[in-house]
């Protein structure tokens, strides 16, 4: 939906609305609200990976002074016994029979303070049997492998992959087109490669949290989750009430990169104030956080045949995804895999399957374009390896493969809606000026994710009498920016100052509904919500001013930013209060979206080049330049673009050099705190990092925009793979490249004899 | 390189394996019976103390324990032994550390098979395993403590049938 | 969290060690905090009793000995304090190369000598250092004064030979010969490093050979070491050839005794400990040349 006329407040790079109070600590996160009567809870976890629960022993913790209760599922009525789970519903509050991962919740102390609480937690002695883990996802899916649910759960009210019985498959999802043994027949060449992608953690600044208070007949929640309506309906279920009486209150959120979406520690809460009678906070730490949510590990194994001219025939994939404990977001992350799998290339031939297996571990859920680092990571290797074979260049076999805009990826989908070769030919433009003179190696990837699907919100816009502005949404600010762009289009759209605009944060009592803080799709999808809240304002406005005037509406219109009767101007505050009679009364408007079209809205488009040196004594690779292209439709906000599009980057330096939640083969976590689990530092950045913003006007969004924040990370492993390739001759296929797995690979390759 | 990860510098730990033959100069009926002297064998394991017998030949209780530095870590063992006589002897001890709560476990199988002229051949092979925060705070000094506790016990046990005398201690 | 303890000050090591007696094994000596404290949360120790040193009269001391041949470092003097001190950065430049590169700023503002040395947690950059200069740590304890080297204070992985009824009270770290020049390098993707190494070269009189050359590596086994066998071999060494490079150097951590964890295996720490001796060689005679 384009705009005449010239803009004044889009194409801005303004300052952030919430900037001043976060860096002023005036915001109030979770942990800084005061509710009165509240009593803190500690949670007992689980010491090990897979245990039957055979008893819990609280009556020591229960005799501490300062304690209210100390409690196992089994003392928590009904509600302990009733599973959640938006997909499947296969989780409880705490651990029932048995606990399926290091760290599940066993049993809680919940006591008038903190220390009282974590002291008397200490008190609750529960003995296991000790179960066979099931911590590495080959192994998970063998024959007559340990089940990690021993009876199929019900499918959650979003649900729509049952789980395999008999297997530890928590969710199967299979595509396929043409006849790919016909494609591999007609090929050349035929590769066929397994890459592996670590299980990696969010680390949002602020840990998980919840503070709930039950009565009755209501239920309200303060929490930082990142999903205030879906999990409104989680709780309504599990507490058999209707929806209006569910509150969740957001206040400011410390991130959460999809480690905040559906229901976490708040259903803990909220049972646990139903049980004990007041309110009860839950905070649990980053190390806490660790043990809640995490992204999915994989192990893809691809066969992509082409001909001699580099035209794809065929690509085959099988690909085990390890979901941990829970199923959590994982068939939908299984969904989104097998399409983001097929790549932004023409495949004639494909048969993809893509198997979500339970393990005996944090959960996987959610996390910053889900299956999209994992599937780029594996189909962007491979095409570098298939150009090597071939003997081309890696971004010459792209180009000729790269769908065309109008092109289907996969039928059903909406045809693609940027151009490619276009952008892949200017991010090789943008890499020849960040050109490192040191470097030892270059390497590109391409990264397409189909985001942004079921595109439901709301949104109401309140236009006051002095003019300024009210806008009620129930997305969530998680730190992306969000409020700033939001207040843009509404000032945009009803030509009120930006600061008089004041958007505020979630609260379902108030704020109308909204699908998901996720998927790249607020400024597309919540920011469509708002813009046609603020335009039903606007044309209110103009049938009031009518109604004032006492002329047919035609001869109103709304021209450079005001109402115009005639030739009279109005400004929008002042037909508010001419109708009303005095200065009072405000308008409301609202805004609804259930579909932009085609599903996804929009494709989102993450390139990266890297430019790399590498030390072949130590094997650390040195980052000399990075390159993001992202294809963004319109920036709203050009800065707070690149910042996402830098910041999805940086995470995704995580875990292509550094991070890996490790297991060992009992199934503890190795590496369970900020110390010893490494996240990229500012001192890991390279001299040279940014992103292309390219604007062609052409998304379902608000003034042509596209939602972006995601597609940074999808390109980053392969880029610095190829480019290690490249320099070394070493390719490595499994993430993270960290030192000593560089220097063994080199150390490898210098060891075989070398080739004829 | 397809396969599993490897040389990922983020260290999968392992089990701590332990293999160790032993020859004894005497029949397995002899060695057999001497392995089920419950307190001399206890005292082949450093730091244990406090063995009770819960089912006799089936089940025991004991603790372990020792110091990392300033930190004591002891560890209650439930100990079960499944035997076929005399020729095989399965045992597992399992607990968790009074302070962290940290899983440990060990498994043993000790195998007897006639050598030589009248003298028995022991196999010890098994693994020992710590898991939770005690593997995660200090996991290569952990593994080796661990081990060090595993190659201690085996040298003792090799000592308990020294010239058939009563060689415990180290 | 934190466990409740109660915090002594003593103003004497006599006082201190007098705590230490009377609460055993329920007391711990407290200096810094930055790793005892740690441990703490997670559950270890359960100590009840903390015994903060830092309020002991001296122990905070860092000045040049009566004969002007050591500096004398209190062990409650902070990495910080190292890293800054006009006369360490004088006349102990490797000792203050090392401090600088101590985990973090937060660390570096509270962390002391005395702690790090007593808490001997194996990946540690102090006693790597301290080594290559004959360091000798001080104790006091209910039955007097005594001094030891460094080397045998340093007995295992979060194990000394502080005795259950002593207290370091202080560092004596010899200054280097005259002309000699030393490196400190460390590496490490995590927050503790996989391997440090410290060099001091002692060039001849005509700064073109060595007559002396000491060589540590830490954190790569369970305790800091110098290396006898790779500090022979170079005696004699150009300082020219080393600055280019020295060809033993990748052998040079062959015999190490490591322990495979989350910051590498064995073999890589082995192999790394030979790179950065390679390198520290060639920055210390670079150094020594200049």
């Amino acid at each position: 939906m384009s705009q005449p006329g010239p803009l004044r407040e889009i194409g801005h790079s303004v300052e952030r609305k919430d900037g001043v109070a976060k860096v002023t600590g005036r915001a109030q996160y979770l942990d800084d609200l005061v509710i009165s009567g509240a009593v803190y809870a500690a949670i007992v976890r689980s010491p090990y990976a897979h245990a039957r629960i055979l008893s819990v022993e609280r009556a020591a913790a229960a005799a501490v002074p300062g304690v209210v209760a100390a409690l196992a599922a089994a003392d928590l009525g009904a509600l302990g016994e009733r599973p959640f789970g938006t997909f499947l519903k296969d989780q409880r509050v705490l651990a029932r029979d048995k606990a399926r991962y290091e760290g599940e919740p066993v049993a809680v102390v919940v006591a008038e303070d903190p220390a009282t609480a974590a002291r008397a937690a200490s008190l609750v002695d529960v003995a296991y049997e000790p179960l066979p883990p099931v911590i590495d996802v080959v192994r998970a899916r063998e024959p007559g492998a340990t089940l990690v649910h021993d009876t199929p759960p019900a499918l959650g009210r979003q649900g729509r992959w049952p789980t395999v019985p008999g297997t530890n498959v928590c969710a199967r999802v299979a595509i396929e087109q043409g006849d790919v043994e016909q494609g591999f027949r007609d090929a050349d060449v035929v590769l066929e490669r397994t890459y592996t992608f670590p299980r990696v953690f969010h680390y949002t600044l602020e840990p998980h949290g919840a503070v709930a208070s039950a009565t009755p007949d209501e239920l309200t929640v303060w929490t930082n989750t990142g999903h205030p309506y879906q999990l409104r309906q989680e709780l309504a279920d599990m507490f058999e009430l209707d929806l209006a009486r569910i509150r969740i209150v957001v206040p400011y959120v410390g991130g959460s990169f999809g480690g905040k979406s559906f229901p976490k520690l708040e259903p803990l809460a909220a049972v646990l104030s139903a049980t004990v009678g007041r309110p009860v906070k839950v905070l649990n730490g980053v190390e806490g956080s660790m043990r809640i949510n995490r992204r999915h590990g994989a192990r893809v194994t691809l066969r992509v045949g082409a001909r001699r001219d580099g035209t794809l025939t065929a690509k085959h994939a099988r690909v085990l995804l390890d979901g941990g404990a829970y199923a959590d977001l994982g068939p939908v992350v299984t969904e989104k895999t097998s399409v983001r799998l097929l790549g932004p290339y023409r495949v004639p031939h494909y048969s993809i399957q893509v198997e979500n297996v339970y393990t005996t571990t944090t959960p996987a859920g959610a996390f910053r374009s889900i299956g999209g680092p994992q599937s780029v990571w594996a189909t962007e290797s491979i095409m570098d390896e298939l150009a090597a074979a071939l003997d081309m260049d890696p971004v010459e076999l792209r180009l000729h493969n790269l769908v065309s805009r109008g092109e289907s990826v996969r039928p059903g989908l909406r045809p693609m809606d940027a151009d490619l070769g276009d952008d892949l030919k200017r991010l090789g433009k943008a890499m020849d000026e960040a050109h490192a003179p040191e470097a030892a190696g270059r390497g590109v990837a391409v990264g397409i994710s189909n985001p942004a699907e079921l595109p439901i919100s709301t949104a109401i816009v309140r236009l006051h009498y002095d003019g300024s502005a009210t806008v009620l949404c129930s997305m969530v600010e998680v730190g992306q920016g969000l409020h700033t762009v939001l207040a843009q289009i509404v000032a945009e759209e009803l030509s009120v100052p930006r600061a008089a605009v004041v958007v505020v944060s979630p609260d379902t009592r108030v704020g109308p509904y909204d699908w998901s803080s996720g998927a790249s799709r607020g400024v597309t999808i919540v920011g469509t919500a708002v813009q046609r809240a603020a335009q039903d304002v606007r044309a209110q406005l103009l049938a009031l001013a009518a109604e004032v005037a006492g002329v047919p509406a035609a001869e109103v219109a709304w021209r450079d930013g005001a109402v115009h009767v005639g030739e009279r101007r109005v400004a929008p505050a002042q037909v508010i209060r001419e109708w009303y009679g005095r200065p009072a009364g405000e308008v409301i408007g609202r805004g609804y979206v259930r579909n932009l079209g085609r599903d996804p809205a929009f494709w989102e488009i993450g390139m990266g080049g890297a430019e790399i040196a590498v030390d072949r004594d130590t094997g650390v690779i040195q980052l000399l330049s990075y390159t993001g292209l992202a294809d963004v439709g319109r920036a709203i906000n050009p800065q707070l673009c690149e910042q996402q599009d830098v910041g999805a980057i940086v995470m995704g330096l995580g875990h292509t050099l550094f991070e890996e939640m490790a297991y060992s083969e009992s199934g503890s976590l190795l590496n369970p705190s900020m110390i010893e689990y490494r996240v990229p530092l500012v001192t890991d950045l390279p001299a040279t990092l940014h992103a292309v913003l390219v604007e062609n006007g052409d998304g379902a969004g608000p003034y042509g925009a596209k939602g972006m924040g995601e597609g940074g990370n999808l390109a980053v492993a392969p880029a610095i793979a190829n480019a290690l390739a490249r320099a070394t001759g070493v390719r490595i296929r499994d993430l993270p490249l960290t030192p000593e797995r560089v220097w063994t690979a080199l150390r490898e390759a210098a060891a075989r004899p070398a080739r004829p | 390189m397809d396969g599993a990860p490897r040389g990922g510098g983020t260290a999968r730990a392992a089990l701590i394996e332990l293999r160790r033959v032993i020859d004894v100069a005497a029949a397995p009926e002899v060695v057999w019976r001497r392995l089920w002297d419950v307190p001399a064998l206890a005292r082949c394991i450093p730091g244990c103390e406090g063995v009770e017998t819960v089912e006799a030949e089936r089940r025991y209780r004991a603790t372990i324990s020792d110091r990392v530095g300033p930190f004591r870590i002891a560890i209650p063992l439930d100990v079960r032994v499944e035997s076929t006589p005399p020729t095989r002897l399965s045992l597992t001890a399992a607990g968790r550390d009074s302070a962290l709560g940290s899983p440990v476990t060990v498994a043993l199988e000790v195998s007897l098979a006639p050598a030589g002229a009248g003298g028995t051949r022991l196999t010890l092979a098994g693994h020992g395993d710590v898991g939770g925060k005690l593997a995660a705070l200090g996991q290569g000094v952990i593994d080796r403590k661990t081990r060090e506790i595993l190659d201690r016990f085996a040298g003792n046990l090799a000592g308990l049938f020294v010239d058939g005398a009563d060689a415990a201690a180290v | 969290m934190l466990p409740p303890f109660e915090i002594h000050q003593p103003v004497t090591a006599a006082e201190a060690v007098a705590l230490r007696a009377r609460f055993g094994e329920a007391g711990a000596l407290y200096a810094g905090g930055s790793e005892l404290l740690l441990a703490m949360k997670e559950g270890l120790g359960g100590f009840a009793h903390l015994i903060d040193v830092k309020t002991i009269a001296g122990l905070a001391g860092l000045t040049l000995a009566p004969d002007g041949r050591a500096v004398t470092i209190g062990a409650a003097v902070t990495h910080r304090t190292l890293e800054r001190s006009p006369l360490v950065r004088e006349r102990l430049p490797l000792v203050a190369e090392m401090a600088r590169q101590v985990a973090n700023a937060r660390v570096r503002a509270v962390g002391t000598l005395g702690g790090n040395l007593c808490f001997a947690e194996p990946h540690s950059d102090p006693p790597t250092a301290l080594l290559v200069h004959g360091a000798r740590v001080a104790l006091a304890g209910a039955s007097g004064a005594r001094r030891l080297p460094l080397a045998d204070f340093l007995v295992g992985p979060y194990e000394s030979a502080l005795g259950p009824d002593e207290i370091l009270t202080h560092v004596d770290v010899p200054l280097p010969p005259a002309r000699a020049a030393g490196a400190y390098l460390k590496f490490g993707m995590h927050e503790r490093p996989t391997v440090g190494v410290a060099v001091l070269l002692v060039p001849d009189e005509h700064r073109a050979a060595l007559a002396e050359a000491r060589v540590a590596v830490g954190c790569v086994g369970p305790v800091a070491t110098r290396l006898p066998a790779v500090e022979s071999a170079l005696a004699g060494a150009r300082l020219a050839d080393l600055e280019a490079g020295w060809p033993d150097a990748a052998r040079a951590g062959e015999a190490l005794d490591a322990v495979s964890d989350l910051h590498g295996s064995a073999d890589y720490k082995r192999a790394m400990a030979g790179v950065f001796v390679g390198r520290a060689l060639a920055l210390a005679a670079r150094r020594a040349r200049s």
